[in-house]
């Protein structure tokens, strides 16, 4: 979400425009929201959870991850460190995905037809949208006046605003017990949680960047073809077991089982059309993912001031994006 | 749109307007920096987009089996971005290869190819629970 303003921010910094390239593929990690997807079905956050429910409890952990790591970004943001950089890039990306994954849950649960979920998704979409473009321009303006770091506070704090709306609604239904525990137990165990994730995740980073040296990859190395490789690998594994996935009978484990059981379950109620839908899904966000990789740089390139594309990117996307979506659902 | 018209219509109308979405930034760098140039095409960009996303948002999430809305709607919808971000991953590298311009018109050319497969989709119909 906040990828778009962080490219800018490396352009601003002299950052050479093939490392930049790089730092997009940040936003890779949602491709494999699958692996961890799962756990949100199987796991409550305690504290949250007994209170607001499943879905709203991630939700409300997903807005503490944010958060953290945008103040995080706010105190690294002269790109003095680039590891680090990348370390809080990430770690906003897990929790940015995360909350998206538990809203889309919750959204499709709340409206099951095609009839309801058109509004429905049109009123997510304008609450998304706008907040990416007031981000995304509220950030480029605040640093065109004062600097990076005041900006990545600022939508810190707009962020967070959600969190004491979610903590204000009622409880779910069927679910008991006093609010202002629920609430404490919860905070506690975010952060717990969010410490774990930042540790992982340096972990997993450190190992990715120590394997990458050894192999003799630097940033000057093409390795497109092996991220889509490994990105692609679950994917092509279960197009290839189509055959005998279309044969299991309803009960099968398979279908059954808790980390694979939800995907697995795709390709046997659709068979092969399957293949036809993912190459349309694959295909049809092309333009709209290659169009924010590169529209700041190409208004940057162009000669527009900072102060143009916030209003570009602000008052006006706002606006047509809106009556787009609109439109659309 | 979504919530009235046949979704296959919908589909081919978002392909299309992305297409001239993304066109319109390779307009952008032809002519010279004006006021009125980068708030029309960020408008143009937006609108069409902004269209797009909504059905493909409703299409996507009328797939999923209502068992697993979570786990399938996040495998589906990561999927659609997987081949996007790949290629735009490498963006920097092909802007400096092709120019702006050149890379806008592709990946105008790019989604509006998308309404190729939709006739293969009408035949996507999730079978019956029962064994």
């Amino acid at each position: 979400m906040f990828n778009a303003v962080l490219l800018l921010r490396l352009a601003r910094h002299d950052v050479d425009i093939v490392l930049i390239g790089f730092f997009a593929w940040v936003a890779l990690l949602p491709v494999f929201k699958f692996a961890w997807a799962p756990l949100l079905d199987r796991f409550d956050i305690p504290g949250f959870s007994s209170f607001w429910g499943n879905r709203r409890g991630w939700i409300m952990l997903s807005q503490l991850g944010i958060f953290v790591a945008m103040v995080a970004m706010a105190f690294t943001s002269n790109d003095r460190s680039l590891p680090v950089t990348a370390l809080f890039a990430v770690l906003l990306a897990f929790w940015a995905t995360t909350l998206e994954v538990a809203s889309d849950g919750w959204r499709i649960e709340l409206a099951p037809t095609q009839a309801e979920q058109g509004p429905m998704v049109t009123a997510n979409l304008w609450g998304y949208r706008s907040a990416m473009v007031i981000a995304g321009s509220g950030a480029a303006y605040v640093a065109g006046q004062l600097d990076w770091t005041w900006a990545y506070l600022a939508i810190a704090a707009l962020a967070f605003l959600p969190f004491p709306v979610l903590c204000a609604m009622r409880a779910e239904p069927g679910r008991q017990g006093s609010r202002g525990a629920a609430l404490m137990t919860g905070l506690v165990a975010s952060g717990a949680i969010l410490l774990v994730s930042l540790l992982v995740i340096a972990t997993a980073g450190w190992i990715l960047l120590d394997s990458a040296a050894r192999l003799g990859i630097s940033s000057k190395t093409n390795i497109t073809p092996v991220v889509l490789a490994i990105a692609l690998l679950p994917f092509a594994a279960l197009a290839l077991a189509l055959p005998w996935i279309k044969r299991l009978p309803a009960d099968a484990r398979a279908r059954r089982s808790a980390a694979i059981g939800p995907y697995v379950d795709i390709f046997w109620r659709y068979g092969y059309s399957v293949l036809p839908v993912l190459a349309f899904a694959a295909v049809y966000r092309m333009g709209d993912v290659m169009t924010l990789t590169l529209s700041h740089p190409l208004w940057n390139a162009r000669g527009y001031s900072l102060n143009q594309i916030a209003i570009a990117d602000g008052p006006v996307a706002i606006l047509s994006s809106v009556a787009g979506v609109a439109l659309g659902g | 749109m979504a919530a009235r018209w046949r979704l296959g219509l919908a589909l081919a109308v978002g392909a299309f307007g992305s297409a001239i979405g993304n066109g319109i930034f390779a307009w952008l760098w032809w002519v010279p920096p004006s006021n009125l140039v980068i708030y029309l095409s960020a408008g143009v960009d937006q609108f069409a987009h902004g269209l797009q996303s909504a059905v493909f948002v409703v299409y996507l999430s009328m797939l999923v089996n209502p068992r697993y809305p979570v786990a399938q709607y996040a495998f589906l919808s990561g999927f659609a971005f997987l081949l996007p971000r790949l290629v735009a991953g490498a963006s920097g590298a092909m802007q400096v290869r092709i120019g702006y311009d050149g890379f806008f018109l592709l990946a105008g050319s790019l989604s509006a190819s998308a309404v190729l497969l939709l006739p293969f989709l009408a035949n996507a119909r999730p079978r019956a629970e029962a064994a």
